[in-house]
């Protein structure tokens, strides 16, 4: 079972997470949100007691926080402590409107990032204190993107981008790449385009290798980041099928960051990054708070109507 | 192991889609590396053409001279027991006696002088004469009656080429006259004037000559060049005084002066170098503005696991990949110029007789500098590329 940590009391009693000044803007946002009821409590910023790790889980954050200094030298603080628990398997879609942090948390959860404060468990491992080679490493070996706008390399054949991640793995995936690239392009649908360049494909099938390419490592979370932004309805809908049956059938879990509501119901379990926090909602209550603090236009485009 | 393998396979397939454009890069590189290795080679083989020019008036390292003070109180076959029992005595066994002839031959315009050289078979290595056509003279050649003679280009042209080994040629000397056998032709080594060797034990059988014509008769030996002065000092020694009269000794080797093309081949080196920095210069700049064109597909790679050092690593190797492939490419290209036959063909001219091989230390400082060039011009793109943000650079 994993859920966002549930509110635990009014927002008076929380202990104040920043020292330093609050930008009017987040102050603002941050309000909308207690102002529709979906804050949750004061993230936990200590160490999670050992008794609340969660063996069982493939992520596992409790009270991420990350804040950046400005020019101004005051502190902007993007991530207020970010609650979740990922499971194997799992299927999770994070929905926030533009400037909510989801960049900032993915970069997090994609080991790219260092937390300011809070627990990062990867696989039960604080990854923070890695280094940045083990990071890389653990990145490569357990972690597959998907981008917006499917960042294949130009100038390669989709063999050749699905082969690329191999380039960084092991001896035996290094020699065995061809043979591995292969097997996911066809499971993609892409075994006859394989000596095709990207600019030879469309944008859905550009998209397929992409996903071949994420998965050609076998990892254990397939981090989405607006997977169906650059798409049609009609083919965002098939890669994100494709995408769910392929993470069902290796058993990985599917983070997928979107602001696209639709995108987001295909998911087990929607979580709204709001005001640097993650709040445990369903798609339409997502909804009605992206309409809430975005106004009715924005609403529109986030069900992408 | 396998990430180096797996560096190098990124950083070919790196060249491949960027072909084009590192090629034009590369082709300051190439051209450096090309002047550099061309002018260490074509230096090395020139050094090598007057060095042999050299040897083919002065004798190879060292040759050391002896020569009879007097004349007249002995006979010629007395001083040339004497010497050669000194020579046997220190072990010196590549050794010939040298005299220079008058001789007059007949030719297409009428009888013509010319001086013959009256040598031992051994002569041919000391002074690296080789025959273009023909052969040298053997030891069986000092009994013949029609002596053998080798002539050089010029004499066997005047002399209306005559069958080698077979057509006897007219000699006069005063009143006399014989004929002899041309057997082999060498290059004309010192200048287009007609010139013969003979065997030194026919000799007496050419026309006009008696043992007056032997009294400059020389005695030399080919030595080890570090052991001349020693050797020079023991014969002086041994052959001041000796029943038949005191020798002089001589030799022709001035330890320290065996370079005469340094100043000439550092300054062509030091223009190679030059053109090498504006390569590596133009290469960088060219890499640098490349590495902001690639910041994106160094995120999607980082985003994929590779680490900081891998990307380096692949950047450098991408550079370093290029350039050696345009030095082997300048490389040959300079071995090709050097080896064409239009170069050899002078190299000849200046009295190269022996090709040597292309000077390996060309071919490997070409190599190493374009190395060098790769790894300069690579560092500071490789580590501007290991500093990109990667989610920025996925988004940019």
């Amino acid at each position: 079972m994993s859920t966002a940590v549930p509110p635990r009391g009014p927002a008076e009693d929380r202990p104040e997470l920043a020292t330093e000044q609050f930008e009017p803007a987040d102050r603002e946002r941050f309000d909308t949100a207690a102002a529709i009821g979906l804050l949750p409590a004061e993230p936990e910023t200590a160490p999670i007691p050992v008794a609340d790790v969660d063996p069982s889980a493939l992520l596992q954050l409790r009270g991420l926080t990350r804040s950046v200094r400005l020019p101004s030298r005051d502190m902007l603080h993007i991530l207020r402590g970010v609650d979740l628990t990922v499971h194997p398997g799992d299927h999770v879609a994070i929905v926030g409107r533009s400037g909510s942090g989801k960049s900032t948390l993915l970069n997090l959860l994609g080991l790219i990032d260092r937390q300011t404060t809070g627990d990062l468990l990867f696989q039960g491992h604080e990854v923070s204190r890695l280094s940045d080679r083990r990071r890389a490493r653990l990145r490569g070996a357990s972690i597959g993107f998907v981008f917006q706008q499917f960042n294949l390399l130009d100038g390669r054949t989709a063999l050749e981008n699905v082969m690329m991640p191999m380039m960084y793995g092991t001896a035996r995936q290094f020699w065995g790449r061809e043979k591995a690239a292969m097997e996911m392009l066809d499971r993609v649908g892409l075994a006859g385009r394989a000596h095709q360049k990207p600019n030879r494909l469309s944008g859905g099938e550009q998209q397929r290798v992409a996903v071949a390419r994420a998965l050609v490592r076998r990892p254990t979370l397939i981090l989405a980041d607006e997977p169906t932004g650059a798409l049609d309805v009609t083919t965002g809908e098939a890669i994100m099928s494709l995408l769910d049956e392929i993470a069902r059938d290796s058993d990985a879990a599917l983070v997928t960051i979107t602001h696209d509501l639709q995108v987001a119901r295909l998911s087990h379990r929607s979580y709204l990054l709001d005001g640097g926090v993650l709040h445990d909602v369903d798609t339409s209550a997502a909804h009605s708070a992206l309409a809430a603090t975005e106004g009715i236009r924005a609403g529109r485009e986030a069900v992408g109507a | 192991m396998t990430a180096l393998i797996a560096s190098l396979v990124e950083a070919y397939g790196e060249l491949r889609v960027n072909g084009l454009r590192i090629l034009l890069a590369l082709l300051g590189v190439a051209f450096s590396v090309f002047t550099l290795t061309a002018t260490l080679g074509a230096g090395g083989m020139l050094g090598a053409a007057i060095q042999q020019s050299n040897e083919a008036s002065n004798g190879r390292p060292a040759i050391v001279t002896v020569q009879a003070s007097d004349t007249t109180s002995s006979t010629r076959a007395e001083r040339d027991a004497a010497v050669a029992e000194t020579f046997d005595v220190m072990g010196i066994e590549q050794r010939s006696r040298r005299a220079s002839l008058p001789i007059g031959i007949q030719t297409l315009q009428g009888v013509m002088s010319m001086q013959i050289t009256a040598v031992d078979p051994a002569y041919a290595e000391m002074y690296r004469v080789r025959p273009d056509a023909g052969r040298w003279l053997a030891d069986s050649d000092q009994d013949r009656l029609a002596p053998a003679i080798v002539v050089n280009q010029t004499a066997y042209a005047t002399m209306g080429r005559p069958d080698l080994g077979s057509e006897a040629v007219d000699l006069y000397g005063g009143e006399a006259h014989s004929t002899a056998i041309v057997i082999g032709v060498v290059p004309d080594s010192q200048g287009p004037y007609p010139m013969a060797y003979t065997a030194v034990g026919s000799a007496a059988e050419l026309p006009g000559i008696d043992e007056s014509a032997f009294s400059s008769q020389e005695y030399l030996a080919w030595i080890p060049p570090e052991m001349t002065e020693q050797i020079s000092n023991a014969l002086t020694t041994r052959l001041s005084s000796t029943p038949t009269g005191t020798y002089n000794v001589y030799s022709n080797y001035w330890p320290g002066s065996d370079d005469p093309f340094r100043i000439l081949s550092t300054a062509l080196i030091a223009i190679a170098a030059v053109i090498l920095i504006l390569g590596a210069m133009g290469l960088l700049n060219i890499a640098l503005v490349t590495v902001r064109y690639r910041v994106r597909e160094i995120g999607i790679r980082r985003s994929y696991g590779a680490t900081g050092g891998r990307i380096f690593f692949g950047v450098l190797m991408e550079s370093v990949v290029a350039t050696v492939i345009a030095g082997i490419v300048g490389v040959l290209g300079a071995v090709a110029l050097v080896r064409s036959p239009m170069v050899l063909d002078y190299f000849k001219g200046v009295g190269l007789v022996d090709l040597p091989p292309f000077p390996a230390s060309a071919v490997i400082t070409g190599l190493v500098a374009a190395t060098a060039v790769g790894i300069l011009a690579g560092a500071l793109p490789a580590l501007i590329a290991t500093r990109i943000k990667v989610i920025d650079a996925i988004r940019s």
